[in-house]
Order: C-alpha cells, then sequence, then structure tokens
C-alpha cells in the first residue's frame, strides 16, 4: 500500500518526540522541534539497505498517536525488542539529528556550559604540562624490562 | 602525468609504512612509483569546523569501512569476528583518521618466546629499531617527554607534551595516589612553532583528531613524509587499485602489478622489486588473491602463515563517572598511558600486558550514542542521563596484547567481490583465553583507578567493537621460512624480490599502538634494500 509522506513525517515525530521528550525548562521534543523529515532522509543515509522506518510502522496501531506517552513508550519498547536493527537505526538517526540542531547545542551550552561552536578554528586554550605531577613516578625507577 | 609502465621499486599502497619506505628509498637514483586507490584528502577541508562535525564521524569518517563506505574502500565480511575493522582507504591510509598516538615497542615485546613462553620472538630486536624509531619520531614530529621510566631512554622530543585537561589532571592524581605508573603521551602532534622545517602548524587541543586537521598539527603521511618522498622523485599515483602481483616466466620471482586507474582501465607495471604496504588486512588479501591466481606465487605462503595469525588488540573501555563537572578537552586519544601491567606477572592468571589509556573530548551526539560508554537511553529519563553523563566522565582503555593464533586468520570471501574485482577479505577472530583474562584483570585495575581518581561509579563496555584499527600478524617476520612469511628485511623467503612492510609482518603484537614500530621497521626494510641494490651494480 502507497505510504503518504505527510502522514509518515507525523508518526515519525511523534516517535521521536517519545524517544526524546522535551520539557518545559530547556530541552524541546525531538519531533515537535521538526526534525522528522530530516531524521527520514537520515536513515536512509545511514542504513540504505533497510526501511527502518517502513518495519517500525509494520508494528504500531494505527491509534499509536493518540496513545499517552507511557503507552507509546511501551509499545516501542516492544518495537525494540521485535526489530532491534531497524529500530537501532531509528535511534541513531534521532541522536544525531538532534544533538547537531543548532537550537539544541544552545541548550548544551546553556545547561553544561560545552561551546555551541565546532572544535575549530578556536580550539581551546589550556594550560601547559605540568611537570612537577610526576615526581611520584620519577621515584619509581626503570620498570622495563631489558632484552 | 601518465603512470609509467616500468618502475625500479612499486609500492603498493600510500600509507604509514608505504610513506615512510617511499621516503628513505628516494634520491637514489631508482624510479620508485607508488598506488595508491585512495585519493588525497584535504586537511583545510576536515570537519572539524563544521557544526555537524559529530556527524561527519558516524559517516564519511567512520572508522568502519563497511559503515563509511567511500569510493576507495572495500568491503569487509567481519561476520566471524567481535571486532570490527577499522582502517581508512586514502594517500595518508589510516593515519588520516587516527589519534596520533605514539608509544614504541618494549624490548621484551620482541622476545615474548624467550622471556615468557609464549608467541614468537621477532627476528630482530629494541636495539635494532632503535635509530628508526628515533628517526621517524623527527619525520613526524612528536611532541611528549623523554624519561619515561616504564620504556628504554630516547631523545628529546621536539615539542612539549600535550597538556592536561581537568579530567585526565584528574586521572594523574588518582595514578599517583596509587603510586602507579603513568606518563604523558608521546603524539605526532606538533605543540610548539618553528619545531619543523615543514609546513605543520600548531596544535589548539580542539580535539577530534580522528576527523583530520586543518592546522597540520597532528601529523599523518600525506603531510609528513610524502611531500619529501615526491620532492625528491617518487612518483605516487592515486586512484589506482592493484588487483594482481605477478611472476615472472620462469615464476622464481615477481615481476609486475596489474592495476585498475582512475578512468576504471587495467594496466599492469614492471618491477624489479615490489612492496607491498597496504595493510595487515589488504597486504594479506592481494597476496592470498595473487596466490589464487597464479600458481607459481604459492612459494610466497610455503609456510602456510600467510593471512594467519591476526593480531588486534582487544580492548575494553572503563569511563568514570564523576560528582563535579569536569571538562574533558585536548586530542582525544593522547593525554596520558600507564605500563603499569605491562610487563609478564607470575603472580597473576595471564602472561604479557596491557596499556591504560585515557581518553577524552567527546562531544555531545558522540556521548548520546554512546562513545566511550553504553548509549544514552531514550525515553521519559533521557535528558536527566545526558546531563549526568555529559562533561562529567574520564574514561581509560585496556589496551591488551593479544598472542599469535594460527585460528584467527584473514581469508578470501569465496564469492563476493569489490567493485574492481577483488575478492573481499574475511576476517576470522576469536579472542584467545589469556586475552580473556587479562581484559577482566585490566577492567578491575581501571575501575580501581577511576575510584581512586573521585569515580562515583564507572561503566565499562568489555570489548570495543569498532576498535579493530590494528591488523597485525598476517605475513609475519622471521628466521625461518617453515614458520614465517618474510625475513627481517621484509623480503618473501621464497621470492626475495617481494617485500611485505607493513603491520603484516609483525610477529606478535605488543600491547600499544603499532604505527611507529611499523614505520620504524618499513625504514630499516628500505635501507636493507637500497644496500642490496647498490651491492649488485658494484659487482
Amino acid at each position: 500500500m502507497a505510504r503518504d509522506q505527510q502522514s509518515d513525517l507525523t508518526l515519525l515525530a511523534a516517535i521521536m518526540d517519545c524517544l526524546i521528550p522535551g520539557d518545559d525548562l530547556n530541552w524541546p521534543a525531538a519531533g515537535t522541534h521538526g526534525l522528522a523529515g530530516a531524521v527520514m532522509d537520515h536513515m536512509t543515509v545511514i542504513s540504505p539497505d533497510l526501511d527502518a522506518f517502513g518495519v517500525i510502522m509494520e508494528l504500531l496501531d494505527i491509534d499509536f498517536q493518540q496513545y499517552p506517552a507511557a503507552q507509546q513508550a511501551a509499545v516501542l519498547r516492544q518495537c525494540e525488542h521485535d526489530e532491534p536493527d531497524a529500530f537501532d537505526v531509528l535511534v541513531r538517526a534521532t541522536y544525531n539529528m538532534y544533538y547537531t540542531d543548532a537550537a539544541v547545542r544552545k541548550v548544551i551550552e546553556h545547561m553544561t556550559g560545552y561551546p555551541a561552536r565546532p572544535p575549530q578554528p578556536n580550539g581551546y586554550v589550556m594550560d601547559p604540562f605540568d611537570e612537577s605531577l610526576l615526581d611520584v613516578v620519577r621515584q619509581q625507577g626503570p620498570s622495563w624490562r631489558k632484552a | 602525468m601518465s603512470i609509467p609502465p616500468e618502475a625500479d621499486i612499486l609500492i603498493i599502497g600510500a600509507g604509514a609504512a608505504a610513506a615512510a619506505f617511499a621516503w628513505r628509498v628516494s634520491g637514489r637514483g631508482l624510479r620508485v612509483v607508488a598506488l595508491e586507490q585512495g585519493s588525497w584528502i584535504d586537511p583545510a577541508q576536515s570537519p572539524g569546523g563544521d557544526t555537524d562535525w559529530e556527524l561527519a564521524l558516524q559517516t564519511r569518517f567512520h572508522p568502519n569501512p563497511n559503515v563509511r563506505r567511500n569510493r576507495a574502500d572495500y568491503p569487509v565480511d567481519d561476520t566471524n569476528s567481535p571486532i570490527k575493522p577499522a582502517n581508512f582507504n586514502a594517500v595518508g591510509g589510516s593515519t588520516i583518521r587516527w589519534g596520533a598516538h605514539f608509544p614504541r615497542l618494549r624490548p621484551s615485546d620482541f622476545k615474548t618466546l624467550s622471556l615468557d613462553g609464549v608467541g614468537v620472538d621477532w627476528p630482530l630486536s629494541y636495539q635494532d629499531l632503535a635509530p628508526y624509531y628515533a628517526l621517524n619520531d623527527a619525520m613526524m614530529g612528536v611532541c611528549g617527554l623523554a624519561g619515561d621510566p616504564a620504556n628504554p631512554p630516547r631523545p628529546s622530543r621536539v615539542s612539549p607534551p600535550l597538556p592536561l585537561c581537568s579530567a585526565t589532571r584528574a586521572l594523574a592524581d588518582g595514578f599517583n595516589a596509587l603510586q602507579w605508573h603513568w606518563w604523558p603521551s608521546d603524539a605526532a602532534i606538533t605543540t610548539r612553532n618553528g619545531q619543523l622545517t615543514s609546513d605543520r602548524g600548531v596544535c589548539n587541543f580542539c580535539g577530534p583528531c580522528g576527523l583530520g586537521c586543518a592546522r597540520r598539527a597532528r601529523a599523518s603521511v600525506d603531510l609528513t613524509y610524502w611531500p619529501a618522498a615526491i620532492a625528491a622523485g617518487v612518483e605516487l599515483y592515486t586512484g589506482c587499485t592493484v588487483t594482481s602481483i605477478e611472476p615472472d616466466a620462469a615464476g622464481e620471482r615477481v615481476s609486475a602489478v596489474a592495476y585498475v586507474n582512475s578512468h576504471g582501465e587495467a594496466a599492469r607495471i614492471n618491477a624489479n622489486t615490489i612492496v607491498v604496504a597496504a595493510s595487515g588486512l589488504g597486504s594479506p588479501r592481494l597476496l592470498l588473491s595473487s596466490v589464487r591466481a597464479h600458481k607459481s606465487l604459492r612459494a610466497i605462503d610455503t609456510s602456510g602463515q600467510l593471512g594467519r595469525n591476526l593480531m588486534l588488540h582487544p580492548t575494553a573501555i572503563v569511563t568514570g563517572l564523576l560528582n563535579e563537572k569536569t571538562p574533558s578537552r585536548g586530542p582525544f586519544a593522547c593525554a596520558l598511558y600507564s605500563q603499569q601491567f605491562y610487563e609478564s606477572d607470575p603472580g597473576r592468571d595471564f602472561v604479557r600486558g596491557f596499556q591504560l589509556q585515557a581518553l577524552r573530548g567527546q562531544g555531545p551526539l558522540t556521548t548520546a550514542l554512546g562513545g566511550y560508554m553504553q548509549r544514552v537511553d531514550w525515553g521519559q529519563f533521557h535528558h536527566d542521563q545526558f546531563v549526568a553523563e555529559f562533561e562529567r566522565s574520564v574514561s581509560l582503555t585496556v589496551t591488551t596484547e593479544d598472542l599469535p593464533e594460527s585460528n584467527n586468520h584473514i581469508s578470501l570471501h569465496h564469492n563476493r567481490s569489490d567493485r574492481w574485482g577483488l575478492p573481499i577479505p574475511c576476517m576470522h577472530y576469536r579472542i584467545g583465553d589469556n586475552t580473556r583474562r587479562m581484559l577482566r584483570f585490566g577492567i578491575a585495575r581501571a575501575r580501581e583507578v577511576l575510584n581512586a581518581t573521585g569515580a562515583n561509579r564507572t561503566k565499562t563496555n568489555p570489548l570495543s567493537a569498532q576498535a579493530g584499527f590494528h591488523f597485525m600478524g598476517t605475513a609475519r617476520m622471521g628466521k625461518n621460512p617453515a614458520d614465517s612469511v618474510v625475513d627481517d628485511a621484509g623480503r618473501c623467503h621464497q621470492i626475495p624480490n617481494l617485500l611485505v612492510i607493513d603491520g603484516s609482518v609483525f610477529p606478535t603484537a605488543g600491547a600499544v599502538n603499532p604505527t611507529p614500530t611499523i614505520q620504524a621497521i618499513a625504514l630499516r626494510c628500505a635501507d636493507a634494500l637500497v644496500d642490496r641494490v647498490m651491492c649488485a651494480e658494484q659487482m
């Protein structure tokens, strides 16, 4: 049966909201945040030989989106058990898109101090190595065997 | 430039060993040609400056060629191995996608049979390689600190050691509290201006060295050896996949290689000497395939050891979770290591030993995906777990010495070929009982030091699957043609103008990253070849 693209994305967004829920304070929910299209595309990149979403969709009841969150999670746990490979693709794709999203990186920066920028070109400023840390080791003497 | 039909020396591959060898034989009046199936990778295009840099680690810079599937990659059947292949196919080979940790083997690593009754002795010693280690350190631009009491003395490093971050500083305190050995890593990374003659930059401690280095601070042989070799006349051709080594009419020597060029056209090059440097995975694959195609090349494998004795350095990762926010910054693989448990101890239930090595610098995505630990669970508590782990952990690898076992081997797939028509390689590998006991002991010691570091709990990955970086042993060197494939100069015992010079030739594995030793061997083999050529010309 032909699949409707918009319906698929709506369902995928609901699943993603279950995988990475939001909260009222900081974190956006993965699906509501608008990443379903990117995740759908990315699943085919990381697993071109497996229709992961199709496999999972076959396991879901038509009323999945109307279930309360706890029931949705229970259904997805069963999916994970029954189709681990497809579910793994779904989780990896969701994490990949969520944790490289600029808004999410801003949240991480706000909460942890980890800068929301790529490693280059700025890198990080670090103090030089302190050789006095090795005083304990230097007292031990050689430990390699001659051969 | 058109590819010549003849060469004095034909090198297959352009990775760590090939580059060192090519440079060392250059400038001697010999026509040296190298064929590489990959291409040049421009470090300026490293995704380290992109906002989705962590995504690149999961896709085009993934260590596993079966996941990465770049054009130059060939599939590997890893069904029968718990450790999956990790490599990179390009000019620079796996040094394009490495951490640049740069340790040497110890003297005892060359004499495991004599000292500990296991494995085999090498046909050369640490002292034989010492001058080549030093030369190689200078060429690669190694930072660090001389004076490690766990290793023989070595010259001062060309630039000072990499700094410790908060997480690895805490780890150093943990080792000191237990009075265990540790030392700052030797690394092929420049940390100070003006130490090298090339256009290498200085590290700014960004972290993900595996993505390449836009600053050209982290070494790869496309930045170090290859420019020097090419300037001295070596010809390196990319997009060329060697499909077979061919024997001469008498069947006593090799005389040519068949290859497919970047346009998909089949061609061949005649050569006086053929040097195989396609890694401990790719080299036995090509040699086995060539033996299958040409009966007279069976002499390569009269010992029956070709493809056998595969060693991979099985690695566990133990992570300590800390109470306080403890930023982890700097080159991910190079901070400090401990060789407290490197040598055999009769009080343990295993022989030989392992190294503990600090890891650092994971980003948010890598943390969520599991990285050094397990994947952050999805669902209601996902964010709570992420916040509890990210920027609050420090990890140690337990990198073990696995012993050569004949059943661990590379074979050719019976019906799957790559895009160039070569049978794909199959890994057959199980972790030996000695190694299992060593891993168990090493994990316990890692937990002990992490507890001393202040970890409130630890998480253990008992075997890192995506860690098959170190392919060793599959065309081992030895004095006796009955139990080895090549001699100490890399020459096949029965076909002396065919050399193997990469990690394939390791008789045993040690417990440290093999690249410095691979390159030292390649330099030594190059000198031996040049000596033979010069002697022959004088006669």
